[in-house]
């Protein structure tokens, strides 16, 4: 250990206990009484603490006459200087970064259980941007069963119904969130610019089912057509204007017109028993009239063709159905159904032959 | 323009300052550098610190200074992963998962290094650079930027940058995942 004078009382003292001010040593109470004095003068005085070489600063081991080898220039003794190289970490911290680590194996496993639904998400989102909308419905279906606020899934999932025709499915979906009200955004603009064009669609729809009931065939597809071209994405009512203009053609007794549009229909939807039917009926008509073979097998063929594709709900539709077409062939006789009905169908009434 | 006290903000993100403290210390222990003094949290200014041995070797300088930067920016990246699909995505309330978010957040937003800890490094960056050490070069835009982000704490740059890793880091984790 070093000592030094102090130079107002000339006090031997420990060095490491002394204050350092304008090269010189102070110890506590001169280096007290001259800030008083500088106080009074309205000045100040700055001491620095002295550190001695030979005394460990952190457990004040004396090393004699000795200096320690410092670290950072501060003298520690071996036994210091080992633990500041390997100081250990508190104990608190050691619990509290293990407990962090668990958090965060925790955290990742919570949130692993959203990730499915995430990605449904973004598949969902890219069948959208991709226009393959009837694709894109049950993954996005998927994400708002789990996430029902979440307004982005909502009017993703509300464009792909509007845009494959499940206008229905759309409405209930966008309707279930805050009575179809949603915060301004360019999705919200864009689904509710669609839910207005399906809206005048079906508008026109609504118009073209009383002519249609009334049998006015051409101004009833006319009316669908308008439709069609308002919500081309829905195939139900592309197939309503293809069954009303075909009507029409039947009841003008266009049958080249009638098969035409049969042809057409068919060729555009090659999985549909309704136009597999309807175009065996135009087979049929044509039949009736040229009495060319050709036509009656093409007929049959057809009538087999939508016997194979029609699901178990339509079946009534379809024996209702076949059971005119064959009359057709067999009887070489165009007549509507009402004239069927009257004919064969009245109440007591049997068909024969 | 608003102002928070400083200890509130650090109480109120204590996480973070713990991380950013261990951070160094570790480092110091694995660059064999002896720590002489270290408060991983405290109520005050600076809220935590770490007083250890300077070294002449940029690389280890490098690992000391920087090593909070990255360990807080990955655990804020991994922790807000974890919560980022329902909280951003899928919009499902979970208060475990916010729970998440602000862990992420407070550890994200100390991932700064000090200024003492970046005027360190840039003074021993051009001698490094000198002779040739890749990472001294590599550390001027970095320091640089960091630097930048540190002056412009005064206007929530750290918590910006918690919210920008926060976010944009597990959206390119889980963009990249799907």
């Amino acid at each position: 250990m070093r000592q030094e004078k102090c130079a107002t009382c000339g006090t031997k003292t420990p060095l490491s206990s002394l204050l350092w001010h304008a090269e010189a040593f102070y110890c506590e109470p001169c280096a007290a009484k001259k800030q008083e004095e500088a106080a009074a003068t309205k000045q100040t005085i700055e001491f620095s603490s002295v550190v001695d070489p030979t005394v460990c600063l952190r457990c004040g081991a004396d090393n004699g006459s000795v200096e320690y080898t410092p670290i950072a220039g501060l003298p520690y003794c071996q036994s210091c200087s080992e633990f500041l190289y390997n100081r250990p970490l508190p104990g608190w911290l050691q619990l509290s970064l293990a407990g962090l680590i668990l958090l965060l194996g925790y955290s990742l496993v919570h949130g692993a259980g959203y990730f499915q639904t995430g990605r449904s998400l973004v598949e969902g989102e890219r069948l959208v941007e991709q226009k393959r909308y009837a694709e894109a419905a049950p993954r996005l279906q998927e994400v708002v069963t789990r996430a029902p606020d979440c307004e982005k899934c909502i009017l993703l999932l509300g464009k792909a119904y509007f845009l494959s025709g499940q206008y229905n499915e759309a409405w209930t979906e966008i309707n279930k969130h805050n009575g179809g009200t949603f915060k301004d955004s360019s999705l919200a603009a864009e689904v509710s610019a669609i839910a207005r064009r399906v809206d005048q669609a079906l508008g026109k729809v609504q118009e073209a089912n009383p002519l249609a009931e009334e049998e006015k065939w051409e101004e009833a597809a006319a009316k669908m057509r308008e439709a069609a071209q308002l919500y081309p994405e829905s195939p139900d009512i592309a197939e309503a204007v293809v069954q009303l203009e075909a009507a029409a053609a039947f009841e003008r007794k266009d049958y080249d017109a009638f098969l035409r549009i049969a042809e057409a229909a068919w060729a555009k939807s090659p999985d549909s028993p309704r136009f597999a039917a309807q175009l065996s009926s135009a087979l049929a008509c044509k039949y009736a009239v040229t009495g060319d073979p050709a036509y009656r097998a093409r007929a049959e063929e057809m009538l087999e063709k939508s016997k194979s594709l029609v699901p178990p709900e339509q079946q009534d539709w379809y024996d209702e159905y076949s059971e005119r077409i064959r009359h057709r062939l067999d009887s070489r006789t165009i007549i509507d159904a009402d004239e069927y009905n009257r004919r064969f169908r009245q109440k007591g009434a049997t068909k024969k032959g | 323009m608003f102002f928070i006290p400083g200890e509130l903000v650090s109480i109120a993100t204590f996480p973070g300052v713990i991380v950013h403290e261990a951070g160094h210390f570790l480092a110091c222990r694995w660059m064999k550098l002896a720590v002489l003094e270290v408060k991983f949290f405290r109520v005050g200014n600076p809220a935590g610190y770490v007083v250890h041995e300077q070294t002449d070797v940029f690389n280890r300088a490098f690992a000391v200074s920087l090593a909070p930067f990255a360990s807080n920016t990955l655990l804020c990246v991994l922790f807000c992963s974890a919560a980022f699909l329902p909280v951003w995505e899928l919009e499902i309330f979970d208060p475990l998962a916010y729970f998440f978010y602000w862990l992420g957040l407070s550890i994200g937003m100390h991932a700064f290094p000090s200024t003492e800890d970046l005027s360190h490094l840039w003074r021993m960056a051009p001698a490094a650079a000198k002779q040739g050490n890749a990472l001294a070069i590599l550390s001027f835009p970095l320091v640089a930027l960091l630097y930048v982000l540190n002056a412009l704490r005064v206007i929530w740059a750290d918590l910006g940058y918690g919210i920008a890793v926060g976010i944009l880091g597990p959206l390119a984790l889980f963009r990249w995942l799907v």
